[in-house]
């Protein structure tokens, strides 16, 4: 009996013990210990630098390891073959890629970093929160005399405006892509449809309208729209923000006058906010858009190269992806891309947009620094990375146009994630796209207007309290009045106003103001 | 302690892969609890970071959501709770009690099934049961001549709807234990009952419950330890980002996914699963209380 009693108060025991671990929450690995060892290193390399110009000694073979955000490729392994080859020979190093899937990426990410994970290389960016990152000591400072002795060739083909791009108060802390990316939004509709109704073109939010109505009347077994989560984005973005001369920085949901540089609450001050509630609600109610926009978990594009709905929007590189698709299956459609800004300021991304960046825990960051100056420099290993291995996946056309092989899709242009050294010179355009592509392209860069704030790098750490909060408010209030789902438009965006109000939006806004002001003064 | 130790030695042995085990893996990382105060930078650690107060529990409370979504997150768990345990124990019940051999082991496999569905498979699965414009029951209600039923903006109909699933995904799991527990009870107290003239409900009301009930006891307080834990593949699955239905549906676990996506701050979540893990705790350790002033050897410790 007491042996039976025993052995039940242990099992109880063990019991317990998982009980309390279940309740433990945060399950990381009891802090691992850390070394600061880049600051040595950078020491040693800034004193080799102030004492001669010295050639790099590369005697020691390494194996450098670079994460990178992308789904990989099949043939990911062959091309990387080629370039370690080359890469043996030039700095007697080869490097290994690790791929994060999109999925979830963020939290891949940031665990790569939290798990004190052996790497070398990473992409980084804006829309990756890179200056939340090199402030958190995620990357090692790119000093002066490590630029000078392992990437010269980078000091001298990138401008100041992009090494700038790259700092995080003062310090260098990622090689921005030497390339001016421009987002270009707009409508991707169907010719056939246009043309069956009578539509010549779509330059405005009304003629768009005008075209989800003859679909919704005529093409019954057609979503006219299906308004997944890019495509409700662009919306209010373009319809608030670009069209008014306004800019919008990257992830943290305000606005800057681009004449003033003051922070613009367009979805408080702007009357046209709540017109464009308003008529999402009338397009709602109408069909126009799917009632199934907010749950759907097929996107927007997938729908439309379907054929089973007749209109999206995303930008211009994305819409060339799709055009290309549709005119192999179903050239009949005949897709068309409309911009919606055509004729305000145009502000281009910050070079900053991708970039690679080294870790802080990096051993070998000399010889990391001296592959990113071959891969951001060398057309060879810029375009191999890129397009993969020229005459398999890709060729040049007599026009300088890239032209894409019978084996491009397994390795698909750009679909590697080399975007963190993409570069002016060697970046081609593809031959069989949209059409209006380069016409689109032109009169956007006509219009790039210069400002300040494109480099700004927000410190959010003292509102990172209103950020989690704005963003839940965001995604529950926000979102279904930018689909047309509420029944009261007048109540659900006083309702917005006041829970964006309780998230400490004004905070926010003052904080955000602030640092704005210093940043433009200097 | 050494006699005991002494005496039972194989059985102590047997619990050291365990106890090593929990304390690797469940003991050790408490330490990084800390991180709930700290300043998380990367190239400083866990322990080097700086202390940041109680700042990271602010963006909790001060969303105005911590009430709504920790009274969800509660009362999801309760009406799990209970109706899975009258659920589960009916289906052991019927299922101990059924006759045909083939139509037993049918039966406990159909109900098993769901368990192995991934919460994203059973997310499609109602997708396609409740969307709009092609959902079966959409369809079903037009063929009807009835309206259709818009249930992705209606948030009343997720009560329900997530209350089902969850029972349907779990009962047949769950059920094995206490079918276990039903099979390991003496045939020679029904015989008796039988023979005395007890019929069916009888025997189940007299003998199965009664002796079942130790069993229930400690599967009620494990999952009561776990009431401040929303399940998040389930409501994440089902409701996903559809910002109409969060008022109804919002657990604590799918509010914080949420508001942290965006800004990874390693802080800010161990903070809020610090919050959790205090409340299991304190729950617990009242539920054991109780437990053990109306019938001692019920309570788990």
């Amino acid at each position: 009996m007491t042996v039976r009693q025993t052995a039940i108060s242990l099992l109880l025991l063990v019991w317990l013990a998982a009980l309390l671990a279940g309740c433990s929450g945060s399950k990381d690995n009891g802090g691992a210990s850390q070394q600061a060892s880049p600051s040595e290193s950078n020491a040693g390399a800034s004193a080799s630098a102030s004492g001669e110009a010295a050639k790099p000694d590369t005697s020691k073979p390494v194996t450098l390891k670079m994460v990178l955000i992308s789904d990989g490729a099949p043939d990911s392994d062959l091309v990387y073959g080629e370039i370690n080859k080359k890469l043996k020979e030039d700095i007697n190093a080869t490097v290994d890629v690790e791929y994060i899937p999109f999925a979830d990426w963020q939290k891949a990410y940031s665990l790569k970093f939290a798990a004190g994970e052996d790497f070398d290389l990473i992409v980084t960016a804006t829309w990756g929160q890179f200056a939340d990152y090199a402030r958190k000591g995620a990357f090692m400072e790119l000093t002066p005399g490590l630029m000078q002795t392992y990437a010269p060739q980078t000091l001298a083909s990138s401008s100041q405006e992009v090494l700038d791009a790259g700092t995080v108060d003062g310090k260098l802390y990622a090689l921005p892509m030497n390339y001016r990316e421009i987002s270009v939004y707009g409508y991707v509709v169907r010719g056939d449809l246009m043309d069956k109704y009578g539509i010549s073109s779509i330059d405005s939010l009304d003629d768009f309208e005008g075209y989800l109505k003859a679909v919704s009347e005529n093409d019954k077994e057609l979503v006219p729209w299906e308004a997944t989560s890019y495509d409700n984005w662009i919306i209010p973005h373009m319809q608030l923000q670009d069209l008014r001369d306004r800019y919008e920085m990257g992830t943290v949901g305000v606005s800057v006058d681009l004449a003033t540089n003051r922070i613009v609450d367009a979805t408080e001050s702007d009357p046209a906010a709540l017109e464009l509630y308003k008529r999402m609600q009338t397009w709602n109610q109408s069909g126009y858009i799917s009632k199934n926009s907010l749950v759907n978990k097929v996107s927007s594009k997938d729908s439309f190269v379907n054929g089973k709905s007749s209109a999206f929007l995303t930008n211009l590189l994305d819409a060339n992806a799709a055009y290309q698709t549709v005119m192999t299956a179903h050239p009949e459609w005949d897709v068309r891309f409309y911009p919606i800004n055509t004729s305000n300021k145009v502000v281009a991304n910050s070079y900053m947009a991708n970039g690679m960046a080294i870790n802080a825990k990096s051993k070998n960051a000399e010889r990391a620094l001296m592959l990113l100056d071959l891969f951001k420099n060398d057309a060879w290993y810029n375009q191999t990375t890129t397009y993969g291995i020229q005459g398999k996946h890709w060729d040049v056309s007599a026009e300088g146009k890239l032209v894409l092989l019978a084996d491009s899709p397994n390795y698909p242009p750009d679909g590697t994630c080399p975007w963190g050294w993409r570069d002016e010179r060697y970046y081609l355009t593809s031959q069989d796209g949209l059409p209006n592509f380069d016409d689109v392209m032109k009169s956007q860069r006509d219009r790039v207007f210069n400002t300040p704030l494109n480099d700004f790098q927000p410190d959010l750490e003292n509102i990172k309290t209103q950020q989690a909060a704005l963003s839940d408010v965001s995604s529950q209030y926000q979102s279904p009045l930018t689909l047309g789902f509420v029944k009261d438009v007048d109540k659900a965006y006083a309702e917005l106003l006041a829970k964006r109000k309780q998230a400490g939006f004004d905070t926010l806004r003052q904080e955000l103001q602030a640092q704005i002001d210093k940043d433009v003064a200097n | 302690m050494i006699k005991e130790f002494r005496k039972n030695r194989m059985l102590f042995l047997m619990m050291v892969p365990s106890v090593v085990y929990f304390f690797l893996l469940c003991y050790l990382p408490m330490a990084g609890t800390v991180l709930a105060f700290k300043s998380y930078r990367f190239d400083k650690g866990i322990f080097g970071s700086p202390w940041a107060g109680l700042a990271n529990f602010e963006f909790f409370f001060r969303s105005g959501k911590a009430l709504l979504v920790t009274s969800n997150t509660v009362l999801y768990n309760a009406a799990f709770i209970v109706s899975g345990l009258v659920l589960q124990l009916a289906v052991a019940i019927v299922i101990a009690e059924m006759g045909g051999r083939f139509i037993k082991k049918a039966a406990q496999s159909i109900l098993l099934f769901p368990f192995f569905l991934s919460w994203v498979v059973v997310g499609a699965i109602v997708y396609n049961l409740f969307n709009y414009d092609y959902g079966y029951l959409n369809v079903l209600l037009q063929a009807m001549g009835l309206p259709q039923q818009d249930f992705y903006s209606s948030p009343g109909w997720w009560k329900y709807i997530l209350l089902f699933f969850n029972n349907w995904k779990y009962v047949g799991y769950n059920s094995l234990i206490y079918l276990a527990a039903i099979i390991g009870i003496d045939r020679s107290l029904y015989e008796a009952a039988a023979i005395d003239g007890a019929n069916v409900f009888q025997r189940i009301r007299r003998i199965t419950l009664p002796l079942i009930v130790p069993t229930t006891v400690i599967m009620v307080l494990l999952s009561i330890g776990n009431i401040f834990r929303g399940n998040f593949d389930l409501f994440y699955q089902l409701v996903g980002t559809n910002g109409l239905l969060y008022d109804a549906t919002d657990v604590i676990d799918t509010f914080v996914f949420r508001s942290l996506l965006g800004s990874q701050d390693i802080g800010m979540s161990a903070a809020t699963g610090l919050y959790q893990s205090v409340v299991c705790f304190v729950i617990i350790l009242i539920t054991n209380a109780i437990v053990r002033r109306v019938q001692p050897d019920y309570s788990l410790f």
